[in-house]
């Protein structure tokens, strides 16, 4: 079966389009996204890792760590504590006000063995917060986000295209085939699809989970409308708590209910992920999608009692599992090796796409300009 | 590989392509699925992936006369 000669010029109309409009912003989201895949591995080493402790050391309670980051900024309210996930760290998030964006919260870090405050660089600073924020949203919030998602359905329309126009290109060369000596332009077209078909399925993966990941703030509003909020249901019309129990009692009490996970997140009333009656705490399992999968508890602000625990819906583990599949950091610093190389590969196939394009746009000029004929599908065997 | 001479059939352009694709699924999601072996088998198979378009450069390197 060959395609006709129609199909193939509509299959490279796709082709071009879609890979011209989002080219730039791949190439762009390809390089920041290089050293965003090992942050990890970077954050480690710019930071001082947590020392040993005294054998006698005692971990402390959350509560005093909470009332020490309080302290530490009176005017602010506490809004979020998180664990880490590899280190023994509790890191404490105070805001102006439990709606603040992201930017404005102010991390104290702890280690979780002896209660020792560290010294550590806010998240909001440095190169790497340029990289990511150049990543996921173009420094545009979520308008940026939606944008860039936009350009990740455009390049999964151009890896489409392009594996269809594959085979009209390969029905005389055998896979593999790099055509040396005969002009540049033909050994970049011969890289660009070898390259390209070859980094099909990562690039897709990686391509379609960066998108659902661009839908991350929409799942989650529409996941604390509904669902949280449901959640927190049964305490509607009573008076808001004046007192608070404590936060270890109602971290054992969620981990009580939910047998074999862990806290990871910890919300504060007030903020978005948890109730103005309730503490919102979010449990982690501990394989590697279970790790991924937070499943949300509420317990009674007042009582430090559990009021609501369940899974998430199925639109919120869709953006979860998209998160590690999106990162490649599911499989220790190999898997992120081998990330980078594909990322790589991408690059490789990006950039000799534009120039391709550019070549044909010079050859078309001239050929116009000598002879005037088509060379819509010239260089197809 | 090849025994068929140029044009090729669809069959005969996808089938490393294809092969290469069910190698990375199952690289991406072995590691997904557990730890320790998982992982070793999830590097393995994109490993492989990589491998070949090495081997694919080098070869196309040696073949090429100059000119």
């Amino acid at each position: 079966m060959t395609m006709s000669q129609r199909a193939i010029r509509n299959w490279s109309f796709v082709h071009k389009w879609s890979s011209l409009i989002c080219t730039l912003f791949m190439l762009l989201l390809c390089v920041t996204g290089l050293p965003l895949i090992f942050h990890e591995e970077i954050d480690a080493a710019l930071e001082s890792k947590p020392g040993p402790v005294a054998a006698d050391a005692r971990a402390p309670s959350i509560d005093s760590l909470v009332a020490r980051a309080h302290a530490a900024r009176p005017g602010e309210v506490i809004a979020y504590v998180f664990f880490d996930d590899d280190a023994p760290l509790i890191k404490v998030a105070s805001a102006p006000d439990y709606n603040a964006m992201p930017e404005d919260f102010y991390y104290q870090v702890f280690d979780a063995r002896n209660g020792q405050q560290l010294d550590r660089p806010q998240p909001g600073e440095g190169l790497m917060y340029i990289l990511f924020r150049l990543h996921i949203d173009l420094f545009a919030g979520l308008p940026g986000m939606l944008f860039l998602g936009v350009m990740g359905l455009l390049l999964i329309a151009a890896i489409v295209s392009g594996v269809v126009l594959y085979a009209p290109f390969m029905r005389k060369l055998e896979f593999g085939t790099v055509r040396q000596g005969r002009g540049s332009r033909l050994r970049w077209l011969d890289l660009h699809n070898l390259l390209g078909i070859v980094t099909t399925v990562w690039l897709l993966v990686v391509g379609f989970t960066g998108v659902i990941n661009t839908l991350g703030t929409p799942i989650e509003r529409i996941w604390q409308a509904g669902e949280l909020a449901e959640m927190a249901a049964s305490h509607r019309d009573l008076p808001l708590p004046t007192h608070f129990a404590s936060i270890d009692k109602a971290i054992a009490a969620a981990e009580r209910a939910v047998p074999g996970m862990k806290m990871r997140t910890f919300a504060f009333p007030g903020t978005p992920f948890a109730s103005p009656y309730h503490y919102g705490i979010y449990l982690i399992g501990d394989t590697p999608v279970t790790s991924r999968l937070l499943t949300p508890a509420l317990v009674d602000a007042a009582s430090g009692e559990l009021s609501a625990v369940r899974e998430m819906p199925l639109y919120v583990k869709t953006l979860f599992i998209s998160q590690p599949l999106h990162f490649g950091d599911y499989g220790g610093l190999p898997l992120k090796i081998l990330w980078a190389l594909l990322d790589l590969i991408s690059i490789v196939v990006l950039g000799s796409g534009l120039y391709l394009w550019l070549k044909r746009r010079e050859r078309r000029e001239e050929a116009v300009k000598t002879e005037g004929m088509n060379t819509v599908a010239e260089v197809l065997p | 590989m090849k025994s068929s001479s140029p044009p090729y059939s669809l069959s005969e352009i996808f089938r490393v392509p294809l092969w290469l694709a069910l190698l990375e699924v199952f690289g991406l999601g072995a590691a997904l699925v557990g730890d320790g072996w998982f992982d070793v088998l999830s590097w393995g198979a994109l490993a492989l992936v990589l491998m070949v378009v090495a081997r694919a450069l080098a070869a196309s390197r040696r073949v090429a006369p100059a000119g």
